[in-house]
């Protein structure tokens, strides 16, 4: 006896699946977009170096979210005009609301840096992508995928080893730009 | 105790076994199972999740324990109890909560479970007419590495149980970081005597702390926390690395043996012994054992008159390797890690030697006995080997290929011979073939048959270790002729 691995049972949860990967591709275009702006904006040389470093592997991390659709043996709907079709227009609002909100909490706080408030959602953006990564993870492991390991696991270490130098970068800059009130 | 969701059950061809949709674990096949001339396989259920246990009612209903939270402790899948008809048919009798069930016994109209649980292991009772579920025995310490053992039914009435060990080596360190340090903060073993301890402390570093600084942790301390010497820790009858024994309804609970280190397969023999599986030292991180071997114990003292223990007998846990000798020994010394120190001063009398040695990280689990003229081998262990988790946990290239089979031991002289295993060394999905991955349990059907729950593909590499759901698999073994 097959005990939920019939034809219809695993249909249906690799269709359950299509949703999150929509889900991991926002969240990672929308820090890859944020990553590149706010790298841009940084004047600080050592950091900008490192964030231009950094936007290299989100812009391949990015591109493996393709690569997972396959390893679930899902057909990606990315092209513009399929039906549930993901355009840019999503990663770029996301991203965008995300640098407002920013703004405000960061002009509330009486920090007056604009890239040191981007580096503050930079950080929580980062780590909402590595979520989406990490959870498409656990659902390989559920369906039995080592294909989607072989994908998530490193991009997973990456990201929180990128993870690490963004906290990094924020909190060195903290107090120049609260008490100072300099910029990055 | 979680309501219980509706399972998908198809009855398929046997070719369908060989076009999966589970790419982990693409075909079973039995032909690639090898047992004695005389005997042959059949594959009975695939596709279960994290399977850890299971028991039969004397009209051969089948209690099969799909885990949840296992090894490791992602993915979360549910912690099924399902129930298999002697007609085949197969539901859900109860679904538990994280940190799953581990064995079952089944007593009267109710089934009694351990459960790992979380800080906690608990031994559930499970109302096979309601459903309805009350917890007997709780607050046994755990915190996440090491397993429940049992409960057995012993020929006094009694049954008999056990918990593992909290830390991995006899001092919590931070090669349990995940499962131990950042769920369970505070955690510790628990001696189930009073103990003198020398004063020895293992420094490691903190990765909970911003700067990887050094730390002293002592035994029976949580992470962080030293020993002093000659200080004095209190035993207590809910220690960790224990065996008790109580009444079915989970009364008088007596402390049996302690020491011991990850006592996951409980049986009593055809002897009116009781039989306990074990694991061994890890030879890795900061306090590193060679060569330990895996073992099965005699437990003595479950000989004995209920409520007569003055002083429970010890297993060695957390300064005695399986062979007797010290882990601070030579042949013990590790190659990777951190040497070990003694830990408790004057020791309590060691109550090996085991009756059974096996290498080093063949993950000894289930057993059962051949009660059956009609199997076979009569009086012999029937014991699970999960199979190894080097890389992690050995440097040794010998240890990559240990287990993955059921071996037959004869308890009398400690010999064995492999039963069912694949034709070489090394689980199903290393060597491209439908065969054994992880044999997790063994039992004896009423008919005579042997069952092994087969826990599926679960892959180690120096850096990481992974578990795939859907990848279980039940196998049976009949004796050519003996099918009534």
């Amino acid at each position: 006896m097959l005990v939920e691995i019939d034809a219809p049972t695993v249909t249906a949860y690799l269709d359950r699946v299509t949703p999150w990967l929509r889900t991991t591709r926002t969240l990672q275009s929308a820090y890859r977009k944020m990553l590149e702006d706010t790298a841009d904006e940084v004047g600080e040389p050592h950091i900008r170096a490192w964030l231009h470093e950094i936007a290299d592997a989100a812009r391949r991390h990015e591109a493996a979210v393709e690569d997972l659709y396959g390893a679930f043996g899902q057909e990606s709907k990315k092209r513009p005009g399929t039906a549930g079709s993901d355009t840019p227009v999503v990663p770029t609002v996301l991203a965008t609301a995300r640098e407002l909100i920013g703004e405000v909490q960061g002009l509330g706080a009486g920090a007056r840096g604009r890239t040191w408030r981007h580096m503050r959602v930079l950080l929580l953006s980062n780590l909402d992508a590595i979520s989406g990564f990490a959870v498409a993870e656990q659902l390989g492991l559920t369906l039995a995928r080592p294909a989607v390991i072989d994908i998530t696991f490193p991009i997973v270490a990456e990201k929180s080893r990128h993870q690490l130098l963004i906290r990094e970068c924020y909190l060195e800059m903290a107090a120049k730009a609260i008490l100072y009130r300099s910029d990055v | 105790m979680t309501t219980a969701m509706p399972l998908s059950v198809t009855v398929a061809e046997p070719e369908r076994l060989r076009e999966l949709p589970t790419p982990a674990r693409p075909r079973v096949d039995p032909a690639d199972v090898v047992v004695p001339d005389g005997y042959h396989v059949e594959v009975v259920l695939a596709g279960l999740s994290m399977p850890c246990g299971m028991g039969f009612a004397d009209d051969g209903t089948l209690f099969v324990l799909e885990g949840g939270s296992t090894w490791p402790t992602r993915p979360y899948l549910p912690a099924r109890i399902l129930r298999l008809e002697p007609d085949g048919r197969l539901d859900v009798v109860a679904e538990e909560s994280l940190g799953g069930p581990r064995h079952v016994l089944v007593y009267g109209d109710t089934l009694l479970v351990s459960c790992k649980g979380g800080r906690h292991a608990r031994i559930d009772r499970v109302s096979l007419k309601s459903g309805k579920r009350d917890v007997l025995i709780d607050g046994l310490p755990n915190g996440g590495w090491h397993e429940p053992g049992g409960p057995v039914l012993g020929p006094d009435g009694l049954i008999y149980f056990a918990q593992g060990s909290v830390s991995q080596q006899g001092v919590v360190l931070p090669q349990g970081f995940q499962v131990d340090l950042a769920k369970h903060m505070g955690v510790h073993d628990v001696p189930g005597e009073d103990v003198v301890l020398t004063g020895n402390n293992v420094q490691t570093y903190d990765p909970t702390a911003p700067y990887p600084y050094l730390v002293e942790t002592g035994p029976f301390k949580p992470f962080g926390k030293p020993a002093r010497r000659g200080e004095v820790v209190k035993g207590q009858l809910k220690c960790s690395s224990g065996l008790w024994r109580a009444q079915p309804d989970g009364t008088d609970m007596e402390l049996v043996a302690w020491g011991l280190r990850n006592p996951y397969g409980m049986v009593f023999g055809e002897d009116g012994e009781l039989y306990v599986s074990d694991n061994d030292f890890e030879e890795t991180g900061d306090r590193a054992v060679q060569a330990d071997p895996d073992r099965v114990w005699r437990i003595d003292a479950a000989r004995t008159p209920p409520g007569s223990i003055d002083r429970p007998a010890w297993y060695g846990f957390p300064d005695i390797c399986g062979d007797g000798l010290p882990v601070w020994h030579e042949s013990h010394r590790p190659r990777r890690g951190t040497p070990a120190e003694p830990l408790l001063q004057d020791p309590p009398p060691w109550a090996g030697p085991a009756v059974f040695l096996e290498k080093p990280h063949s993950a000894l689990t289930g057993l059962d006995v051949s009660r059956s003229d009609a199997f076979g081998y009569r009086g012999r262990l029937f014991l699970c080997e999960w199979g190894t988790l080097a890389p992690l946990n050995s440097p040794d290239s010998r240890d990559l290929e240990n287990g993955f089979r059921v071996v037959a031991v004869d308890p009398s002289d400690g010999t064995a011979e492999a039963f069912m295993r694949n034709p070489r060394p090394g689980p199903a999905s290393a060597l491209g073939t439908g065969g054994l991955e992880r044999p997790v349990d063994a039992k004896f059907a009423p008919d005579g048959s042997l069952y092994v729950l087969d826990f599926g593909v679960s892959r180690v590499m120096e850096s990481t270790h992974v578990s795939y759901g859907h990848t279980g698999v039940l196998w049976r073994v009949v004796r050519d002729g003996s099918r009534p």
